[in-house]
């Protein structure tokens, strides 16, 4: 236990490292600015994968979360003029899917609504068949737990664990303060040990 | 303080922790049993994995992406257009299998027809490409589509729940994106080539006598009215519209999938069927001053040639000498034995 505590101050200064991934954001973003078109294709390529699980994790949807992340470097193409980030650029992609998948629900209730016919195509079974697939492999009751779990909390547990983000970042994406985000995060990791620890009274 | 040690706990995991909060945690685990055995369960439970992965194809993403760049107004390439079977509009779009259907030529004058298959209220998109351009177009279920010159694909605004149909006049590369709950057709004349999710090529001119199916990956079915063939992958059906017959054979990939690379291939190909490509290829016209060259042949890997450097190949190797009027190009030559 300790010994792994020890090791731990060593990864923690890896972690930090992460200052070396932010300066390479910026010399990515700057050539991106000067209309260099291979250093958006070097962002996408970095982002891609991560940014699409985030969305598919929001939204549900395997192909819309394609169609949505690739949308946000379009744009950010388009844009890059004029593009001003000034949290870094890690937070302000997370932040722009988070806010994309907010709409994307928002236009889809507008469309059910106007045109009931449109609905099948959003239910894009086979992929929703895998991940259903994957999450019966956990306990039901895990399962509905984390289905569970009222946002902004379910969105920061995410964060933290899958994207390894730091409070600090995590607070600049959801738009609020650092404390908040380790309450949240307490409380969520808090239930969850009662559900995988019954017994334990803690 | 059990609230203070969670918390230390939860920043060491989420490695926010600072060197002094890292000492008073180890201080609390070594003081005290309770704590030693708390940091084990919250550590197992930091640990599960709960969040399932997905699987995201890059390269795919890649292509939506760069495909959706080349294609918005800012920057200035084209814009897509709809509807209308006026054949000389010119339609941009992209996409990524590849399938070639010949059709039948009185087919395409054939307004109706694509009408036929489909409830008034269906909204038909079509897409034409015309010569001396390639387009690849992404459908809404994700399938990609690689048109080559002269092409014409039609397609419903939505795809229905139970099935997806397209139309495809001239030559294209479908990828198909995998949906087994609705099957893929590409109607070409009188052949239907039906997947669940794959990749193939049809070639399917209306002025080519024949229909030809090749399948780069996955199982395709390609059916018409009297027979019914399964193709796999390096298998190809060609369909001869003046019989109707489905003959099958393994084929040269180079042969049918190269222009899809940017590359046109001939190997001993007619000068008949090689000028026929490069009008295509070019958005030209070749006229041909003796029809002795006509049996003359040319072999050779064009990838991203210019029109002059093709002409120059065909001038050494076969003693083919050439001339430009405007967007023709005269050939003349003694002819070949």
């Amino acid at each position: 236990m300790i010994s792994e505590l020890e090791e731990y101050k060593s990864s923690n200064q890896i972690k930090n490292s992460s200052i070396d991934n932010d300066e390479e954001d910026r010399l990515l973003l700057l050539k991106l600015k000067q209309n260099n078109r291979s250093a958006l294709n070097n962002l996408f390529d970095k982002y891609y994968n991560q940014l699409c699980n985030f969305c598919h994790f929001l939204i549900e949807q395997k192909e819309e979360s394609e169609e949505i992340v690739t949308d946000l470097f379009l744009k950010i193409w388009q844009n890059r003029a004029t593009l001003q980030i000034h949290s870094n650029l890690r937070a302000y992609l997370f932040s722009s899917i988070k806010y994309r998948a907010s709409a994307y629900f928002k236009s889809r209730k507008n469309k059910e609504r106007k045109n009931l016919e449109d609905y099948p195509d959003f239910l894009v079974s086979e992929n929703q068949a895998d991940s259903e697939l994957l999450i019966n492999e956990l306990s039901t009751e895990l399962n509905l737990f984390l289905n569970a779990i009222p946002e902004p909390g379910r969105t920061i547990f995410r964060l933290s664990k899958t994207e390894g983000m730091k409070y600090k970042e995590i607070s600049q994406i959801m738009n609020i303060s650092e404390k908040t985000v380790e309450n949240h995060l307490l409380l969520v990791v808090k239930k969850l040990k009662s559900i995988i620890f019954p017994n334990s009274n803690a | 303080m059990e609230e203070k040690f969670e918390r230390l706990a939860l920043r060491f995991f989420n490695k926010e922790a600072t060197k002094e909060e890292i000492d008073s945690l180890k201080k609390l685990i070594n003081e005290n049993e309770f704590f030693k055995r708390e940091f084990e369960t919250l550590k197992i439970t930091w640990e599960k994995e709960i969040f399932p992965q997905q699987k995201f194809d890059l390269a795919r993403g890649r292509k939506i992406l760069n495909q959706k760049i080349d294609e918005s107004p800012t920057t200035k390439t084209r814009q897509l257009h709809t509807t209308t079977l006026n054949r000389r509009q010119v339609f941009a779009f992209a996409a990524s299998v590849s399938v070639v259907l010949i059709f039948l030529s009185g087919l395409f004058l054939n307004r109706n027809f694509f009408q036929f298959n489909n409830s008034p209220i269906v909204q038909m998109v079509e897409k034409f490409v015309p010569a001396g351009k390639k387009q690849t177009i992404r459908l809404k279920d994700g399938t990609m589509v690689k048109l080559n010159a002269e092409t014409k694909l039609m397609f419903p605004k939505n795809f229905k729940s139970t099935e997806r149909v397209v139309h495809l006049e001239g030559e294209a590369f479908f990828e198909v994106a995998r949906d087994t709950s609705r099957p893929f057709k590409i109607i070409s004349g009188e052949l239907e080539t039906q997947v669940l999710g794959t990749s193939f090529n049809i070639s399917a001119y209306p002025e080519n006598k024949e229909i030809k199916v090749s399948v780069a990956t996955g199982k395709v079915e390609v059916k018409n009215k009297n027979n019914k063939v399964h193709l796999i992958p390096g298998e190809q059906v060609i369909f001869s519209k003046q019989d109707a017959s489905l003959i099958e054979k393994p084929f040269n990939y180079k042969q049918e999938f190269s222009w899809k690379d940017s590359t046109l291939f001939f190997e001993d190909t007619p000068m008949s069927l090689v000028a026929k490509s490069m009008e295509r290829w070019y958005g030209i016209s070749i006229k041909f001053e003796n029809q002795e060259i006509l049996d003359c042949q040319l072999t050779g890997e064009f990838k991203n040639e210019s029109l002059i450097n093709v002409l120059e190949s065909i001038k050494y190797t076969n003693d083919i000498t050439y001339r430009i009027v405007n967007e023709t190009i005269f050939l003349d030559g003694k002819g070949c034995d």
